[in-house]
Formats: C-alpha cells, structure tokens, sequence
C-alpha cells in the first residue's frame, strides 16, 4: 500500500505512543465510526481519506460532493440505477445486497444538497433509503469519512448542516489544529509537486481482514472502568446546582450559579448516548491500534481513562457540548483546549473518588448492597448509587 | 448484560477499599458536596529547575520547612488559564522581568492568593519572603549554596538577576503580593496569614497579635531586622530597603521602581496594576 498521506504531528499521546493523524483515521474505521475531516482547502483532508480507501480495495467508493448531485446519481455510481424496476419489496432488497461498498469517501459533502446528503450519510450507517424504507447494503460493515470546509460555527442548532453532521458523523476532526510538520512539508514537496489529491496503489490486503478486526473489536467485552466513566459523562456532567443541565435546555449555562460558571458546570453539557457509545468504540479503537504498536495488555488496562478522555475529546469537541461563549472568552476559540480543561477536571474526580467507587465494586463482588458505600456518592457522582444497584442485582442474577 | 468486575480502577488494586470506607478512612478525598469541582489540579511541580528552595527556618515561635519558591514571578499558562475559568478571572501577562520573562498583573490581593492555591500553590508571607531576599543575597554574594528544585546549585550570575530583578531601583514598576492582612480589632493590631480556599472564600489559618518592637512608621529599615512576622525592628540610615507600617484593613506586598523597593504592609488589597503579581511557592516535600 503507497500512503501518500504524511504528517507526524501528534494528536494525541497515548500509553506513550504518540498518535497521529493516521492512526487516528485507522481507529475510526477499526470501530466503524464516521469521521467527518474539517479543514481548510488543501490541508490534505481528502488525501487522508483517499488513503484510507486502500484498507478496502475495491469495496470502498469516492464521491466527490457537487451542489448539482442528485439522488439519482448517486444511486447510478452505487449501481441502484435500477432501483425504480424493481417491482417489489424483496427486489429492492436484492438490489440492495449487491451494494458491494464498505467505506465510503464524500469529498466536500457540504456541496450536497440535503436529500443527497442523508442518502450518504445512510450509506455510512450500512443502508439506503427508498420510498420512506430501509434496506440494508454491504455484509455488515460500512463507514464514512466526509470532508469539508465549514468553518466553526458548524455545530450551531440553527444550522441545518450542524444538525446533520452532530447526527450522523461520529467523530469530527479539525485538520487545521494538526497541520503537518515542516520536515513532512519539507519531504511533500521534495518529492512531489502535483497539486492534485492522488490515489495510491490499491491494497492486495482484501478488506475482509480489516473489517474482520473490526467486528471482533466491536464483539469485545468493554472494561466496567470504560462503562463508568461513560456514564459519568452522560450523567455526572449533567448534574448542576439547577439539578440537571438537560432539562435546563436553553437556561444553561446563564442561570448557574456564580460559582458554576467558572468551572466545567458552565462550560460543558452532558454528552448524548449516542455520543457515550462513540467514546467507547473510539476508545476501544485507540487502544486496539496501541496493541499493534507493541503496548501490552496490563499497561492498557492501568492506563484505559486516558484513552477514554482522548476518545471523549474527539468525539465531544464539535459536538455541541461545549458553551461557546465560554470557549471563544477563556480559550480564545479553541474547542480542543476546552475540553482538555474537562478532561482535566474529570481526572481530579475520578482521583478523588475511586476509593468509593472501587469500595462500591467490591460490594458488588459482595452481592451485598451497603447504604454507607451508595452514600459516598453525591451531587455529580449521584449516578454511582444506581448504577451500582443495577451491578449488584446483574451479578445475583449472574452467579450460579 | 454481561459485565466483568474489574480488580483494578484507575489502576489502583480495589482490594480493601470497601473496608477502608466503610471504616471512614478512605486515602482518597471525596469530592465536596457544596464546593464546584476544581478544574485545575497540579499535584506536583513538573519545572523544579524553575523554583529555589528556601531552607525552613525558625523565628522565635514560628518556623516553617524547604520551601520551593518560584525563580519568577507567575506567568500564563494553560493550567492559569484553567485556574481563570474555576475562579472566573481571566489572568493575562501584563508585565515582564528583566529577562524578558512574562507575568500575570493586574490581579489584586485576594484574585492572587486564590491563583496561586487554586494551582496548588501558597503565597510567601512576609517573614518568609524576606527570608528568600536574604537567602538570593547570601547565594549572589558567595556566601551559601543555593539549590533549584532539583538539587542543583544556581549560579551567582542567576541568583543576583533574580534578587536585582525584585529589589533594583529602576523602572518599570515590578510589586507581587504576599500572604498578610492587617487589622486593628478593638484596639488590638492582628495580622491574619496562611490563608487556604474554602469554597471560593479566602480563609485564613493563623490570626495573631502584631508583634511588638517592629518600626511602627514608614521609613528606611533594615530587613535583616524582621521579627517572626517578617516586620523589620530597625529602622536603617542605608536606604536599600523602605517599609510601610501595617494599617487597619490593609495587606502586604513588596514593591520596586526607580525611586525605592518597599516592604509595605498598608496597601489597599483591592488594588490592582500591571506590574503586580505574585510568586508561586509550595511547601517542599
């Protein structure tokens, strides 16, 4: 396989790796979460996202997003042409089954019009919508990776596109943050001065294999430490003085408290379920990718609440959690920023709790409940009592 | 479901937590109920090559141990600007050293002690500030060794630039804030100091009756002079160092610019300026 990709900035650090651009993509598509590639015209976006086709030979389909696209079209370049003859329920089915994609490339999917644009993002959640029906494609596996330069104001609820984007595409990345090295720029254009995105050699790698690991990975157990910080950030986060920022709604974060304002109560919703899911495969993906890198087992299992908080920040930064009122005066704009400031508030929670928390695991290995050890358990951390219940009632239900 | 229970959280063996727990003596804090969470947290000083260790000392009845005293004054940083947000302040550098080094201004008396507790740190009181002038000027005169965070001995050059850069005579004004209030209660001059956060509230943990025998008038002092409190007993013909005498509701800082560097302990704490600022100290463990 010829990547023509390069860039060694790090994204992240992960159990001492450093993780780029790269890997980053790599997790996506090994936990079929689609990536949506924010960036400025040029910044090599679309040359990721052609590079990553090569994990799926021939079984992966680039569209290039034009505002004159109709759904029609589409459907041609997927070979549904034949979509309207089809005299029945089970016909379209079977033609749907012959949809032999499992990764799809949409370069400038802002250029689409909104008909086309929900038919792409149904073809990355492995299925096609005729006549108000889905049918599914592919084998069981097919993801996304969209590009576009949509500035920052994306995730606004009023816009449409934000909307859109914030429902269907699991993780955003903003290529500007992470602009390759000047030594990579340096080897670009030494070697190459075609302006124009090239698609390298296709992979003899058939793209069962890839999707293969993706199914096993998605078939893994997730650690219980994975789950609970999940679920500190679906319902830890949402706790205020108020009692929750959901059913604030649009009260947040102006009627908090004084004191709220300052810390992450006023800068950061609760994250959705969906999101809560993508963190956790995205989580579990880093970590697959930090194996093949060499990291062993015991050094990941120590070290997961890093990958979750690097998953978290992916998935959260254009998601709409964050208040941008807050990240514009106190990070200058900076949304990653941001949400490292929550990561950091998180890991002082989690540092401070985990006697109680570990407490409340050993209780439930006890099958005992214990109301000293649920009341520990305050305010943010209220949800560990519930969730500890459920544990502890799951486990009577599961020891013989 | 099916759930695995873990024999580790955070990477820490679960083990006996149920016990200690439920004993009441957990090794973890719990979070506060009341208190929003804090969104810095800086556990250890991660640029100790940064800092000079005060060695502790005693003064009559007060004494206090190493202590890790920031080279410079507290500049901006992301773990400031994560301190800003908890505080709901946004620290800028609004000045800089001599050597070209930047730092937070514009912050007054309060706003600068909780920074620095807010980081984790503490604010020098007055004895012990001037402790660290006297320690600067002994190591810039060849007469102790004095150690950076690590261990290793800083060099007079260095030591001398960051006693001049407190101290000179010149422009620009350069002030930072230390850790002493001032009343008069009922007649009674008291001085409260060591001050911790509770909440978003200043406390302070040591509140005793001013000392006798400090120079109870602004004038020219000699520091080496100071009693337990960092309050100098004599007054000095060679003007290297003024004093302001401690006023009712007032607060100490020490201050330089081209006319003279002055220990004052009757400044306005609300005050605030560009070049005022406060040092990062923490306790050396």
């Amino acid at each position: 396989m010829t990547k023509m990709y390069q860039n060694s900035t790090e994204i992240m650090q992960l159990y001492g790796l450093p993780i780029s651009m790269q890997d980053m993509v790599d997790a996506c598509l090994l936990g079929r979460l689609n990536l949506f590639l924010q960036g400025d015209t040029g910044s090599g976006k679309t040359q990721l996202a052609k590079d990553a086709m090569q994990n799926f030979g021939d079984k992966s389909l680039f569209v290039l997003g034009r505002n004159d696209m109709d759904t029609r079209e589409l459907f041609q370049q997927i070979n549904l042409d034949k979509w309207r003859t089809a005299a029945s329920t089970n016909e379209l089915r079977e033609l749907s089954d012959k949809v032999n994609y499992n990764m799809f490339v949409v370069d400038e999917l802002p250029n689409c019009v909104p008909a086309v644009r929900a038919q792409l993002f149904n073809l990355f959640d492995g299925f096609i919508e005729i006549n108000g029906k889905a049918y599914p494609i592919g084998n069981g596996y097919s993801v996304g990776i969209a590009t576009g330069n949509i500035g920052q104001q994306f995730t606004e609820s009023t816009n449409e596109l934000g909307r859109a984007l914030k429902d269907r595409m699991h993780v955003t990345i903003d290529t500007d943050y992470f602009f390759p090295q000047p030594g990579d720029t340096l080897e670009i254009l030494a070697t190459n001065t075609n302006p124009r995105v090239e698609f390298g050699t296709v992979s003899d790698t058939p793209a069962t294999q890839f999707i293969d690991r993706s199914h096993a990975l998605a078939k893994k157990e997730v650690p219980l430490e994975k789950i609970i910080i999940a679920n500190y950030l679906l319902h830890g986060l949402d706790h205020c003085s108020k009692g929750s920022k959901r059913q604030m709604k649009h009260q947040w974060p102006t009627q908090l408290e004084n004191h709220e304002q300052g810390s992450d109560v006023g800068l950061v919703l609760p994250v959705s379920l969906r999101a809560a899911k993508s963190i956790i495969r995205l989580s579990q993906s880093l970590d697959e990718i930090a194996r093949g890198k060499g990291i062993e087992n015991g050094v990941i299992e120590k070290e997961q609440f890093n990958s979750m908080m690097e998953a978290y920040k992916f998935v959260s930064a254009y998601s709409g959690v964050l208040n941008p009122a807050a990240v514009d005066n106190v990070y200058g704009g900076d949304k990653y920023k941001a949400l490292d400031a929550v990561r950091m508030a998180t890991r002082t929670q989690f540092d401070q709790q985990w006697e109680n928390v570990s407490a409340g695991i050993e209780m439930v290995q006890s099958g005992k409940m214990n109301s000293r050890v649920l009341d520990t358990f305050k305010d943010r951390w209220t949800f560990m009592r519930n969730t500890l219940e459920r544990l502890t009632k799951n486990y009577e239900n599961n020891t013989p | 479901m099916k759930i695995t229970l873990p024999k580790h959280f955070l990477g820490k063996s679960v083990v006996g937590t149920l016990e200690r727990v439920l004993a009441g003596t957990p090794t973890s804090t719990p979070t506060s109920s009341t208190t929003p969470p804090s969104i810095v947290t800086t556990p250890t000083i991660t640029d100790p090559q940064n800092y000079i260790i005060l060695p502790g000392a005693t003064h009559g009845k007060y004494s206090y141990g190493d202590i890790l005293v920031a080279k410079h004054r507290l500049g901006k940083s992301t773990l400031t600007e994560l301190a800003g947000q908890q505080l709901g302040v946004v620290f800028e550098n609004t000045s800089q050293e001599k050597d070209n080094t930047p730092y937070i201004g514009n912050i007054n008396w309060q706003t600068a002690l909780k920074l620095n507790l807010t980081l984790g740190n503490c604010t020098l009181r007055p004895r012990q500030f001037i402790d660290f002038l006297l320690h600067l000027r002994k190591g810039a005169d060849n007469k102790t060794s004095v150690h950076d965070g690590r261990g290793t001995k800083i060099v007079k050059a260095e030591l001398k630039n960051i006693y001049q850069e407190i101290v000179e005579e010149r422009d620009p004004y350069r002030a930072e804030w230390l850790d002493a209030h001032f009343r008069n209660t009922l007649g009674e001059f008291r001085t409260t100091t060591a001050h911790v956060l509770n909440g978003t509230d200043l406390v302070a943990q040591g509140d005793e009756p001013l000392l006798t025998g400090y120079v109870m008038e602004d004038a020219y002092v000699d520091i080496a002079s100071a009693n337990a409190q960092g309050l100098p007993t004599n007054k000095s013909r060679k003007q290297e160092f003024y004093f302001w005498h401690p006023h009712n509701g007032k607060v100490a800082r020490f201050d330089a610019d081209s006319v003279r560097a002055v220990l004052s302990c009757g400044r306005n704490p609300s005050y605030a300026l560009a070049g005022l600022g406060v040092r990062a100290a923490r306790e050396k463990k």
